[in-house]
């Protein structure tokens, strides 16, 4: 069996017994997702950064804590915590629901947009413009590619709350990527 | 047209995923994964001496059984550690590249040498009273490897009210450090790190932060309601390096506004102000004297 077929939880299990090669498979499968996970959500690099450093040292400090199910939603519930932490320190209010997504859009000019760069922007602007809860809702069925079932558990709601937020991201975002869809 | 387009939302959304976090991140990251792997062993094989312990009382007791001996021997107290740690007034001196379990990595080099005198002699004198039932001697042996684990537990309490006790008699001494905060008791002696030459920094699990220089408090950070507070040492400059918390338009030299965030870059020469969570951020500069 390769690497690359072995299962998160059996990595990590490996790894707390000593195999510092499965760890290192285990990170570079979920550096990234977890990273991004962090930056879309609205922090600034720098604090994305130390964000993910923390999360790693509670994985590291703390595995005892993991009950050897569903690695990735153990992990994306300990970013999405810390995440929820640091804006509560930096006193940041969370853009409420009513977003003005219009001026994201009127931003970019017809003819740039013809430039897939721009929409490559632009769908990370329009992103980032997400009400905060479809904003979790997207990234996390992205990023974590959890079911919409552990979603729910993660975010503390139900299955068709879960599929609701997701619908209305993606309405969202097609309205604000119209022109580049 | 609906799948169409959420496919297309989907492949722009694929090509976004660019970032990543930093080599140096990565690397700090896998470092931290061989020490917690390392923590793990060391805990491990103090459980096994534990366990040794108790099968050598055990396995004692047995023998002294089947050798018609019928009351167990007294292992000896562990009373040479709190002793040890009082007179050790000045925190442990650390190598450059102690990293920030350091101080657990100290402690636990030391557990098994503290665990010695658990062990019963096989020399003490040969009791007078009956012999004792084999069952009521196993609970015996138990009771004692209780006993000796509290008594490690309120050693490590004690050594760490000796130690603050020490500091505070430290800052009482100048009226003009009446502003100082000493952290408050119990708390978790957690981080140690090494900072800079003469200076410790360490953050306990309620969140307050110190530096000492010297073995004496210099700085103090905690959290209140609307912020952080801190106290700085007459005649020290501390000079942060970002903040994360509570701030004031003045303090600011230029901000970033996000969707969601704000992101400001502070004054040059604003003091005092520094990251609450990360203490291998901080650079400080205090003078000496």
């Amino acid at each position: 069996m390769t690497q690359e077929e072995i299962s998160d939880e059996a990595l990590f299990a490996a790894y707390r017994k000593g195999d510092m090669a499965a760890f290192d498979a285990l990170y570079a499968r979920l550096r990234q997702p977890l990273y991004l996970y962090l930056l879309r959500r609205g922090h600034a690099e720098s604090v994305a950064e130390d964000l993910f450093h923390d999360l790693w040292m509670k994985v590291l400090n703390h595995s005892a804590g993991f009950d050897g199910e569903h690695l990735r939603a153990w992990l994306f519930t300990i970013a999405r915590n810390l995440s929820t932490d640091a804006f509560r320190r930096a006193h940041i209010r969370v853009v409420d629901e009513q977003t003005d997504t219009a001026n994201i859009a009127g931003a970019f000019s017809a003819q740039r947009i013809e430039e897939n760069r721009d929409c490559v922007e632009l769908i990370k602007r329009s992103i980032a413009a997400l009400p905060l809860e479809q904003r979790d809702a997207f990234l996390l069925r992205h990023e974590a590619g959890l079911s919409l079932l552990q979603l729910g558990e993660l975010m503390a709601v139900g299955r068709e709350t879960i599929k609701s937020r997701l619908r209305y991201a993606m309405n969202q975002l097609k309205t604000l990527m119209a022109d580049c869809l | 047209m609906s799948d169409q387009s959420e496919q297309r939302l989907e492949q722009l959304y694929r090509q976004t995923r660019r970032e990543q976090p930093s080599a140096i991140l990565d690397q700090h990251i896998r470092q931290a994964a061989v020490r917690a792997l390392a923590r793990r062993r060391r805990t491990w094989l103090l459980g096994l001496s534990s366990v040794a312990v108790l099968v050598l009382s055990v396995s004692v007791v047995l023998d002294l059984l089947w050798d018609d001996m019928t009351t167990l021997p007294r292992p000896e107290r562990v009373d040479t550690f709190p002793d040890r740690i009082a007179n050790d007034a000045s925190p442990r001196p650390f190598s450059e590249l102690e990293s920030v379990n350091g101080y657990e990595d100290s402690i636990a080099r030391q557990v098994p040498e503290r665990l010695n005198g658990l062990v019963p002699s096989p020399s003490s004198p040969a009791p007078e009273e009956p012999r004792s039932r084999f069952a009521a001697s196993r609970e015996e042996a138990a009771r004692q490897y209780r006993e000796s684990q509290s008594e490690l537990a309120l050693a490590e309490s004690t050594a760490l009210h000796e130690k603050a006790q020490v500091l505070k008699k430290a800052t009482e001494s100048r009226p003009e450090d009446a502003d100082i905060v000493i952290p408050e008791l119990p708390y978790k002696l957690g981080q140690l790190v090494r900072l800079a030459a003469g200076l410790q920094g360490e953050q306990s699990e309620s969140g307050v932060i110190s530096l000492y220089l010297d073995n004496k408090l210099i700085l103090s950070v905690r959290s209140v309601i609307e912020g952080h507070q801190f106290k700085a040492w007459q005649g020290s400059e501390v000079i942060g390096v970002k903040v994360s918390w509570v701030l004031t338009p003045d303090m600011f030299e230029q901000c970033q506004a996000g969707p969601v965030y704000l992101a400001c870059e502070l004054k040059a020469g604003v003091t005092g102000y520094f990251e609450s969570d990360r203490l291998d951020h901080i650079a400080w500069d205090v003078p000496h004297g």
